[in-house]
């Protein structure tokens, strides 16, 4: 059986921003402020976005791609005879935006997958929906890189005109969504469980002092505080035949996630911080970057007691059937 | 999935201020540095005020990683942070959004945002308590550091007070996108020994858990400011501990409610 998930990804503030190209030569400027096309008789621009999209399991087939356009509540002044917009997908950016050629203009290692004759505002466009199909350039072990090009007719419109990309909020910035479907196993959830906190032990971080995240069984206890990942059980949910869908499978896998802190001192307060912490990262934060899961649920958990609190997750999976 | 408060305890004063209102951490998608979170906010002139962005509560000064200046505004606006010095983590991108307006010279006020709510109801508590240890109040006969924070298998001596929380509750049923409602069970256990009789050790102890329950439930209600409500769940014994004979324990049980919780996955929130 295999499932399908959606993964929503934010680019890298520090590889996107935009090229400028004037009187031939070519300048980058980095950051979520930078992404912006603009057109002049002097100067164009591109817009860069690039998503680590290696999160996506190496065997998992690419179903659909879309991007988030969200654009700055304060545009350029002026507009074209006729607007537009192409898409290019595709590994674009080298190892930093550097404005070369490669990047303003290549295509040999990506593709215009869509063109949009609107400026779409806070609103998911499938990349696929003319042009060509966006999924072949989706990488499962690197970046994707999103270049957006204004092919705008100026006609008899202003001289100027521009798109200005991302809010300033955080939840006011273009966002890459990648669906794919792949093997599911228990293995492969706790594999991404352990990785997802992992990457949160870093110096100052949420579990900051964590010594070891691993599986239970087999975790190395003796290296305290530690984190052990369990999946208890695995149970197929009968809605399928119930919602008539029938070509669909639906199932939840209980998690346990078990925080060991020494008890020498006192010990409950950093129990409980750490208990918190990964509740919030699982439960809630990173829920959707666990790697087949569709949602992960807090599921309650046990008193903190001796050193070790225990913490319960409902990560429901659906996928379907190979034969119907 | 953290609670977003004015910590009120520790604002100048210890009172609320209407005039500086957070609404909204935001962060990033990437989520690297995302963690706990406490400001706080001071007036540097008339018409500016410093956020200053902590690690901790106790706002250690090698905890500050992150300020900003803002412009101050009777209306709602979002404010970036910027990081201070080489301090992680780094948190650039990340912005609160709120109402900030002038403040008062030389008043802190602070706010909080914390996956672990339940901690600072806990602390809270422990300070109500320790300030009726003097003579002649409810909670004399114990020492000051017997009334703490933590799990009774950390203290030193007896008679104690011990304020623990119990696993949070999350109510999604009212999720209307991207909030919820944290419910926070804290269990404030008292303990006595037996060196005298038991019978002199069960009416100690009982006086004792009545004298908490008078304070939290009553005269100190209004004194709850990080959560909306807090409110009586039910009190256990006084009877022996369990597995420990000589010790005579009762648990006094109430729930604090953080309602409105961000949901830090719904993207995008506004």
């Amino acid at each position: 059986m295999a499932y399908t998930r959606s993964t929503t990804l934010q680019f890298s503030t520090v590889k996107s921003g935009s090229i400028a190209l004037t009187g031939g030569v070519y300048t980058p400027s980095l950051g979520a402020s930078a992404c912006r096309v603009y057109r002049s008789a002097a100067t164009e621009k591109r817009a860069y976005f690039s998503f680590d999209t290696s999160i996506i399991p190496d065997d998992a087939t690419i179903l659909k791609v879309e991007f988030y356009q969200k654009l700055s509540d304060a545009q350029p002044v002026g507009t074209p005879q006729i607007f537009g917009l192409g898409y290019d997908i595709g590994q674009i950016i080298g190892s930093s935006l550097d404005g070369t050629l490669a990047e303003w203009s290549g295509l040999t290692t990506s593709a215009r997958v869509t063109e949009r004759e609107t400026a779409t505002n806070g609103a998911w466009i499938d990349l696929a929906e003319v042009g060509e199909d966006p999924t072949p350039w989706v990488s499962k072990t690197g970046t994707t890189d999103i270049r957006i090009i204004d092919t705008s007719t100026q006609g008899d419109g202003d001289d100027t005109w521009g798109t200005d990309f991302n809010g300033a909020k955080p939840s006011e910035q273009c966002l890459l969504r990648v669906t794919y479907s792949a093997a599911a196993t228990d293995s492969v959830i706790a594999d991404s469980i352990v990785t997802t906190l992992q990457a949160r032990t870093g110096d100052g971080q949420a579990l900051d002092g964590i010594e070891s995240v691993a599986h239970d069984p087999g975790s190395d206890v003796g290296m305290m505080p530690s984190i052990q990942v369990h999946v208890e059980s695995f149970e197929q949910l009968p809605v399928t035949e119930i919602m008539d869908y029938h070509s669909r499978w639906f199932g939840r896998y209980t998690v346990r996630v078990r925080v060991q802190v020494s008890q020498f001192g006192a010990w409950w307060r950093s129990l409980v911080e750490y208990l918190a912490a990964v509740r919030s990262i699982l439960g809630d934060e990173s829920a959707r970057a666990i790697t087949g899961v569709m949602t992960m649920l807090p599921a309650g958990g046990d008193p903190p007691r001796d050193g070790v609190g225990v913490l319960r997750f409902h990560a429901d999976v659906y996928g379907s059937y190979e034969e119907i | 999935m953290r609670a977003l408060f004015e910590d009120i305890v520790n604002n100048t004063d210890g009172v609320e201020y209407s005039g500086i209102v957070m609404s909204e951490v935001g962060i990033p998608t990437d989520g690297a540095s995302r963690r706990d979170l406490w400001f706080k906010f001071v007036q540097s002139d008339s018409l500016h005020t410093l956020v200053e962005v902590y690690k901790t509560r106790d706002m250690a000064a090698a905890d500050k990683i992150a300020s900003a200046a803002i412009t101050n505004a009777a209306t709602s606006q979002t404010v970036a942070l910027t990081q201070y010095l080489t301090r992680t983590p780094d948190i650039t991108g990340q912005v609160i959004v709120g109402t900030f307006a002038s403040s008062s010279s030389g008043k802190a006020y602070r706010w909080g945002y914390t996956a672990a709510p339940d901690l600072v109801v806990c602390d809270n508590i422990t300070y109500l308590l320790q300030a009726r240890v003097a003579a002649g109040q409810s909670l004399y006969g114990i020492d000051l550091e017997a009334i703490y924070t933590g799990d009774e298998t950390e203290a030193e001596a007896m008679p104690l007070i011990a304020v623990v929380a119990q696993p949070v509750e999350l109510d999604l049923s009212i999720n209307a996108g991207s909030t919820m409602t944290m419910v926070c069970p804290i269990e404030v256990h008292v303990a006595v020994d037996m060196l005298s009789t038991p019978q002199i050790a069960w009416r100690t102890c009982r006086e004792y858990m009545a004298a908490v329950e008078s304070i939290l439930h009553d005269e100190e209600r209004r004194s709850y400011g990080e959560c909306l409500t807090l409110y009586r769940q039910s009190s256990s014994g006084p009877g022996p501990a369990a597995g420990k004979p000589s010790v005579m324990t009762g648990i006094v049980r109430i729930a604090a409610v953080f309602p409105y919780v961000w949901r830090d996955d719904a993207y995008p929130r506004s």
